[in-house]
């Protein structure tokens, strides 16, 4: 009981920012850092390269050069350009799908918090899209949409739905039960106005941890659907598809595969340490 | 007065009695602590002990000499700094705390500046801990037997299965478990809460440590059950010898079982000294007011002068039921319970937890339904027009002002959600109304603004009486208002209730364990035991005069302040 109120008191001035205060650490920075040098690079690819990404040249499989830092791939196109617009492609696809997904999965949450039958009509949902491996989800999308960038964004919304859902939903069920929902019952307001005005905000701290979580994921889902051809339609440039080109020339030209795999990693890897930065951050 | 250490003498008096005294204590003494013999020894010396937590200092300058089989009591309000010294005892501080100086000497061996393995070594074995909450102390997912295995085998003294297997039975035995040797398969689960401290006892007397550090060990538990807990620890103390320090905010739990007694506040000792000293003739302002502040069982009701009860009954709960659960494993809550609560009336409402006090407050409130009964408000029966009315004009205060509060939102707005859910007034309306129930419960309307986490638990149970008062009631239901909060806070919020009866009338329903406050806020008591209402009657007479038997066993239980109920004590230090 006393124990505690020394450090609760000097808790406020780093309550606030708890987040910041999360990624201000050498885990979250690092993070900030990956995803923020892949990013920028893509988003700035029209200024850092003049060459057209789709333009085939006669040189076939070059290595590094200063013509071409990363060299060319099998149909001589510039790898550096296509990896910069790839990264382009890549982070609006995960950009606009994640948070389509989080905010499906959490109006779903919140219908299911509503009524009992709703929960379990919405538990069941949930389950049907989890039973599905993703690769088979992807499949049975492409079959229906064929290969493009909607079957990309499609398959990464749906992954996503029962992720932020399912944490959303155990948050609900916790704050639910607190004194304070309690108390708002109790004061006349309705089950509405409990649900959005008093447990809502109280449980959306793990779903911005998730937020990150379902980035990483998403850069996944993108490289490993192109990988298949079940992606982008090629010409355009993704990082998958380039890692896919490359895999039939990992033994003889190594270098092909080098920059879209650093990229990939360096974006899951900074999405994953942003998300565990955060983590620690609120669970301070 | 400061960190001043007792006359050795007295202590040494004492050691030297307990263990000549009694021969378990002397057994023990010689078989497993060599040199606890005739001239008693000082087990645990603190000096000067200062903890940091992230540059606030929470303990400064503490220090006390602890002889072998000696009881001292550590007392402080919340943020005292009590617990924290306990925990820094064994170094157990939670995270950013750090003992930043000082010395804690078990034996002679400063455990302040130990590394930890061989700390390790001597937590449980020689100095042991028992916690406050039993229901999460306890693994529940092995059985009790496995624990007390467990306990013994981590110092390594008891290397076969059988003997450990039997000293476990023998320490359930030690602290009342009955049929110990039948129950050490059982989990936790199956044990009430008494009984789960009980075994956090014997899991921290398994090794025979020379020291036992209990923080609050009865904070969570029921007065009768509570009463039971310190006749153990004393019982302990007394026939193995074991030097008990016992950590607590209950100035009666402490005069129970300790002979010494320190006094903190805001992290210093500001008094110490025998407990008959102390309560009899305290020095310090901060003692005297301390022992003022805490609520006697002989203080007459004050509730009469305060406000006239009116004749009509304002609600009227006639035969109510609750129960849970699926019909075949039913568990009743309520089984008939029949109350009538009138226009400015306190009436009290005392039993121990699981007697259903909390399942009718929810019932008044509507919270839930009941399963049979009827309420009726005004005159008008629930569900048939009267609980449209009551849902404005019956609201709840709750006990624990930290959860009850949304943290998201600022003082202001949680005291403007009842109006805005009852839809009363407008922006500019509610906002000068919210100003005014602040005010009348005594905060600063400027302080609006700010979160619950800036303000202590006092003023944030006065946010949450605001909140119910809001919609204007005329019966407010209070579950423990002030069971959670310090003796000199619970004072001014007990007031600041009785003030607002004067003023607007309200009928109250206060609803709590500890008899002591019922009586001085009530005009009536009534006792709850096992859902049903066993005694009703006027406040004085039912402390007085009860007249049922259980009635008579709770108020044996509180304990009092008057030191007398450790007899040996007394004789002791005539010794």
């Amino acid at each position: 009981m006393t124990a505690l109120a020394a450090p609760a008191r000097a808790l406020p001035a780093r309550a606030r920012n708890r987040y910041l205060a999360g990624l201000l650490t050498g885990r979250g920075l690092t993070g900030l850092a990956l995803v923020g040098t892949v990013a920028l690079a893509g988003l700035l690819a029209p200024l850092l390269t003049g060459q057209d990404p789709d333009a085939q040249g006669p040189l076939a499989l070059a290595g590094p050069s200063a013509a071409h830092p990363f060299g060319t791939d099998d149909l001589g196109r510039d790898l550096f350009s296509r990896v910069l617009h790839g990264i382009t492609t890549d982070l609006a696809l995960i950009l606009s799908a994640v948070p389509v997904g989080a905010l499906a999965g959490c109006s779903l949450a919140l219908l299911a918090a509503g009524h009992r039958w709703a929960d379990t009509a919405v538990q069941r949902v949930f389950d049907l899209v989890l039973a599905f491996p993703g690769l088979i989800l992807a499949l049975a999308v492409t079959a229906v949409l064929g290969p493009g960038r909607w079957p990309v964004f499609i398959v990464i919304a749906l992954a996503e739905i029962p992720l932020f859902g399912r944490q959303l939903r155990s948050g609900i069920l916790v704050q639910r039960e607190r004194e304070y929902a309690l108390a708002a019952r109790v004061g006349g307001a309705s089950q509405r106005r409990v649900l959005l005005r008093h447990v809502l905000p109280n449980a959306v701290d793990p779903l911005i941890v998730q937020a990150a979580v379902a980035l990483s994921v998403g850069v996944f889902i993108e490289g490993a659907m192109s990988f298949l051809g079940l992606g982008v339609r090629p010409p355009e440039p993704t990082l998958g598809s380039i890692l896919s080109q490359s895999v039939g020339y990992l033994a003889t030209r190594p270098t092909f595969a080098a920059a879209p795999l650093a990229a990939t990693t360096a974006l899951v890897l900074g999405f994953t340490l942003i998300a565990e930065a955060l983590n620690r951050g609120i669970r301070r | 007065m400061t960190a001043s250490t007792p006359p050795p003498s007295a202590t040494t008096a004492t050691a030297a009695t307990t263990a000549a005294a009694t021969p378990a204590a002397a057994a023990a003494a010689a078989a497993g602590h060599p040199g606890a013999g005739a001239p008693p020894r000082t087990v645990l010396k603190v000096t000067d002990l200062t903890v940091g937590f992230d540059g606030t200092t929470a303990v400064d300058g503490v220090g006390f000499e602890l002889a072998a089989g000696d009881t001292l009591g550590l007392v402080g309000e919340s943020g005292s700094g009590k617990s924290t010294t306990a925990l820094a005892l064994l170094r157990m501080l939670p995270a950013g705390g750090r003992i930043t100086g000082g010395s804690v000497e078990l034996d002679g061996q400063d455990l302040a500046a130990l590394p930890e393995p061989a700390l390790r070594a001597l937590r449980g074995r020689r100095i042991a801990m028992v916690f406050q909450d039993p229901m999460s102390s306890l693994n529940p997912v092995l059985t009790v037997g496995r624990q007390l295995d467990e306990a013994l085998r981590a110092h390594g003294a008891h290397p076969d299965r059988r003997e450990r297997a039997a000293r476990a039975v023998e320490l359930l035995d030690l602290v009342g478990i009955p049929d110990a040797a039948g129950r050490l398969r059982d989990h936790p689960h199956r044990f009430s809460g008494g009984q789960r401290q009980r075994i956090m006892i014997a899991l921290a007397l398994a090794n025979d440590a020379e020291v036992l550090v209990a923080d609050e060990p009865t904070t969570a538990l029921d007065p009768t059950v509570q009463r039971q807990i310190l006749d153990l620890l004393t019982r302990i103390n007394r026939r193995t010898g074991t030097a008990l320090v016992v950590i607590s905010h209950d100035l009666g739990v402490i005069a129970r079982t300790c002979r010494r007694l320190l006094v903190m506040r805001h992290g210093k000792v500001v008094e110490s000294g025998t407990t008959a000293e102390l309560l009899g003739a305290p020095q310090h302002p901060y003692t005297r007011q301390l022992l003022a502040a805490v609520p006697r069982l002989e203080t007459p009701s004050g509730a009469a002068a305060n406000s006239v009860p009116g004749p009509e009954p304002l609600l009227t709960v006639t035969g109510l039921r609750k129960t849970y659960g699926s019909r075949r494993r039913a568990v009743t809550a309520l089984d008939g319970v029949d109350l009538e609560l009138h226009p400015g009336e306190t009436l009290g409402l005392v039993g121990e937890s699981g007697s259903g006090k909390s399942t009718l407050a929810r019932a008044l409130v509507q919270v839930h339904a009941p399963s049979g009964g009827a309420i009726r408000f005004r005159g008008e029966e629930f569900g048939r027009g009267g609980e449209r009315t009551a849902r404005r004009e019956v609201q709840l205060v709750f006990q624990d002002p930290y959860s009850s509060l949304n943290p998201r939102m600022t003082a202001g707005q949680i005291v403007a959600e009842p109006l805005i859910a009852h839809g009363l007034g407008d922006r500019a309306a509610r906002a000068k109304r919210v100003a005014e129930l602040l005010e009348q419960v005594g905060l600063d309307p400027a302080s609006a603004d700010r979160h619950p986490r800036a303000f202590s638990g006092g003023q944030r149970q006065r946010i949450g009486i605001a909140r119910a008062l809001a919609p204007e009631p005329s019966v407010l239901i209070c579950d423990e208002p002030v069971s959670a909060l310090d003796v000199s806070v619970q004072a001014q919020v007990l007031d600041l209730l009785a003030r607002l009866q004067r003023d607007l009338g309200l009928a109250i329903l206060f609803i709590a364990h500890d008899l002591a406050v019922v009586r001085q806020v009530s005009h009536r008591i009534a006792v709850l035991h096992g859902g049903r209402i066993v005694e009703t009657g006027p406040a004085d007479r039912v402390v007085t005069a009860p007249e049922h038997p259980y009635t008579a066993e709770l108020l044996a239980a509180v304990p009092r302040l008057d030191p007398a109920p450790v007899p040996a004590l007394t004789s002791r230090s005539t010794v």
